[in-house]
């Protein structure tokens, strides 16, 4: 019977704790993931100079820094930002370190993306077309809500290195 | 006087000589419904049994890894013979039975013929680089032999005077090979987690499988066997034995995952091989883990019949390992039941909190298909990882602060860049290399900023620049299967060779032999670590304990025994050095870590709960007690 009580009371302070929690605000974009005293986050717009949430980012092409540092990925989406369950392209080219594009073959480029939080990416493959210096990548699909990362992978001889772009989808 | 020839005539002759009905499958199903399932006994005190076969009379032959030697036992489990000589066979992992035993011995990279009763007499059948890398399961049927080539990534395939690599791109780690009577072949590839099917022409027919735990998948299976038209897989890491008609399809999965330490009559611990007597009426599956075989024999029914109390127990806990490493607040351990390496940080002990994990199972960049290696250095936020069946060696960024309040982040870990080894083939400085490189562990050098990468293909270490050229290889000609490596302070490397029982002591500068350590003391070496006065542990994870060799004394301490209790192990692997000073051992076989301290005091364990508590509390949870009822990690 005090078990019972107990276990009343704790649901009760559970409840008043929900009902005090702020309101994150529906439909409301979540900052992307980071963790308290992590290095910054890698997206940045052009001529804005702080890191954004990509869908909060203005219109037009950004550019993020490879993980390694060894190039620049300078991406847009269609639709932007991408939609939940709905598929999209994303538009990209490489820039080396003073922004001139690199010349790239389609078969030493990889697209891919993954929701690290549950351990899988999505469940559509897609095809890579070039024209004009750029690459378009389609189809995307975030099949579900929650924190996403969108990878492009180039591979030169033995090595392969990566840039990725993070997204919260809702 | 033993005699060793490599006469192909001779080999030509024995294998025509094979009666076709030796291991002939019965073409006679029982009339009544029964299946291969009920247990009837257990032949204990096994070395690392990782092979067997039955012979004509019905006999069982077992080939004992950690002892170089093959037993024979009669119908009731009696030993009936023992041929032990590590000179013709060094840690044997492929036993075949015809009109002679076919023998794979990976030390010398060579499958050999014994007679079943002359058995001083030595036919080289299979040897030599360019015929073998890494011979492991055995098939002997009717004038055919076959030979599953590990770390090769093929089968070798014997007919006539056909000698073909069949599988070349398919397969990645192949272990397991079975003929039937009519000369098709079944061979299971744990790294892909398949069952591949050739035809008796040799070609390739298809297969079933894949990567998971429901029945039908499997995860990691080493060995297969065929009776009767159906296909025995002993699934390893799924603790079981899956059957399966000539085409996949599932009829029935045999024994349950033993949980409680030595748990048998039909639980299965890490199944590694499997074998049905010629007449269908026995089956037999090594545990090399528990040092055991069990013996099955048929049951009325199409299939045994399910264990009500056994189905509610939950899932076993992921086990960890092999591998280690530690740096600053963080270290890093592998998870095989997914493949993921799982980054945890120690500020939270005696319990450390998982941070994040990365990788997971997959044929996708950043993804893996046996993760057996890890480095860290938390200064600089990075880790790498080695997979040997991809040939990759994998730069990932954590991005956490290690100075920053303990946070969970699921996507924290950031992969920075893949190195392809196999683009050094034939360009490794130093040796001729015969191999696509297998990294199988990674250290990270602080002095230099290279890494040193061990390469099981090759039995060599690869100093590797952080641009991903190989500058030089060390310890080429001196090592036979490397496993684990530790960097000294003083610049000595020690390398673990797992198949020579020994840790060489390598000079960086040079290259040259510091000092061997474990000579006739280690049986089964697999983790090290060193200490800033020098001193090397290693654990032997045939013996269950962890030796510490000291720089002038050499061999001063043995640390555990088997068990479940403070201070003991169950086949430990990886081994680093804490914050402290002491050892952070991989306990494999009991599912946790386990901390003690340099001299071998115990000091902490975490893990799964079962396991732990039994070290942690030792007075309240004798192992033959536990339940696993609501037990999980």
């Amino acid at each position: 019977m005090s078990a019972r009580l107990h276990l009343a009371r704790a649901a009760l302070l559970l409840l008043a704790a929900c009902a005090e929690a702020p309101d994150q605000g529906a439909g409301a974009a979540e900052p992307a993931p980071e963790q308290p005293g992590a290095a910054p986050p890698r997206a940045e717009a052009p001529g804005q100079g702080t890191a954004t949430q990509p869908e909060e980012a203005p219109e037009g092409p950004r550019v993020v820094p490879s993980n390694g540092d060894g190039f620049r990925l300078e991406w847009s989406t269609e639709p932007s930002p991408p939609p939940l369950n709905g598929e999209f392209s994303v538009r990209f080219r490489l820039l080396d370190a003073g922004g001139t594009p690199l010349a790239t073959d389609l078969s030493s480029l990889g697209v891919d993306a993954d929701m690290p939080a549950h351990g899988h990416g999505m469940n559509v493959a897609p095809k890579l077309v070039q024209a004009d210096g750029w690459v378009e990548a389609t189809p995307l699909l975030f099949h579900m809500p929650g924190a996403w990362e969108l990878y492009v992978d180039l591979t030169e001889g033995p090595l392969t290195e990566r840039a990725q772009v993070p997204f919260e989808v809702r | 006087m033993r005699r060793v020839t490599a006469s192909a005539t001779l080999l030509a002759l024995a294998i025509a000589a094979l009666a076709p009905g030796l291991r002939a499958q019965s073409a006679q199903e029982p009339e009544e419904p029964s299946h291969l399932g009920t247990w009837t006994h257990t032949i204990e005190g096994l070395e690392g049994p990782v092979a067997l076969d039955f012979g004509p009379e019905g006999e069982l032959w077992v080939a004992e890894a950690h002892a170089d030697r093959l037993r024979r036992f009669d119908l009731s489990g009696e030993q009936a013979r023992i041929l032990e000589d590590s000179s013709v066979w060094g840690g044997p992992s492929g036993l075949a039975v015809g009109t002679r035993l076919y023998v794979s011995d990976p030390a010398r990279r060579r499958v050999v013929a014994v007679g079943r009763e002359t058995w001083q007499e030595v036919d080289v059948v299979l040897a030599g680089t360019e015929e073998l890398c890494d011979p492991r399961g055995i098939a002997a049927v009717g004038g055919r032999l076959a030979v599953a080539d590990g770390l090769g990534g093929v089968v070798r395939w014997l007919w006539r005077d056909r000698r073909e690599r069949l599988g070349e791109g398919l397969l990645a780690c192949p272990t397991g090979v079975a003929l039937t009577s009519d000369g098709w072949l079944f061979v299971v590839d744990r790294d892909r987690a398949r069952v591949e099917r050739f035809t008796p022409e040799g070609e390739h027919a298809g297969g079933f499988g894949d990567f998971g735990a429901f029945p039908g998948l499997f995860a990691a299976p080493q060995g297969i066997a065929t009776w009767g038209g159906r296909v025995f897989v002993a699934d390893t890491e799924n603790h079981r034995v899956s059957v399966h008609d000539t085409e996949g399809r599932l009829l029935y999965t045999l024994g349950t995952h033993a949980i409680r330490p030595r748990e048998g009559e039909g639980r299965l611990h890490y199944p590694a091989a499997v074998a049905v007597s010629s007449n269908g009426q026995r089956l037999a599956v090594a545990e090399p883990l528990d040092g055991r075989v069990q013996v099955f024999t048929r049951a009325p029914g199409a299939e045994p019949p399910k264990d009500p109390l056994r189905a509610l127990a939950p899932q076993a806990s992921p086990h960890y390992g092999p591998p280690i490493a530690l740096d600053g607040p963080w270290m890093l351990l592998v998870e095989p039941e997914t493949h993921a390496v799982l980054v945890h940080d120690l500020r939270t002990l005696p319990a450390p909190s998982e941070l994040t994990a990365f990788g997971r199972r997959g044929t996708n960049m950043g993804r893996y298909l046996r993760p057996t290696g890890v480095a860290l250095e938390a200064a600089s936020r990075r880790a790498w990882v080695v997979d040997p069946t991809r040939a990759t060696l994998d730069e990932v960024r954590i991005r956490i602060d290690p100075e920053a309040p303990l946070n969970q982040h699921l996507g924290a870990a950031a992969w920075v860049r893949r190195i392809d080894l196999r683009a050094w083939k034939r360009d490794l400085a130093g040796v001729q290399a015969f191999f696509d490189p297998a990294p199988s562990e990674v250290e990270w050098d602080a002095r230099t900023g290279s890494l040193w990468v061990l390469d099981q293909r090759n039995r060599a270490v690869l100093e590797v620049s952080p641009e991903g050229a190989c500058l030089r290889t060390l310890g080429a000609g001196l090592l036979l299967r490397p496993t684990d490596l530790a960097l000294g302070s003083d610049g000595v490397l020690w390398v673990v060779d797992e198949l020579a029982g020994r840790v060489v002591g390598l000079r960086t500068e040079d290259g040259s032999v510091h000092r061997t350590l474990g000579e006739g003391a280690l049986q089964r070496p697999a983790g090290v670590c060193v200490d800033g006065a020098g001193r090397v542990f290693v654990t032997d994870a045939a013996r269950h304990r962890i030796l510490r060799f000291d720089p002038s004394e050499g061999l001063d301490l043995q640390i555990g025994r088997e068990g479940l209790g403070p201070a003991e192990f169950r086949g430990p692997r990886g081994l680093t050095l804490d914050g402290e000073g002491n050892l952070m051992v991989v306990d494999h076989g009991n599912h946790r870590c386990v901390v003690v301290t340099p001299d071998g005091a115990f000091v902490r364990a975490f893990g799964s709960k079962l396991y732990v508590r039994p070290a942690m509390r030792p007075e309240s949870n004798a192992p033959e007690s536990s339940s696993p009822e609501g037990e999980g990690r």
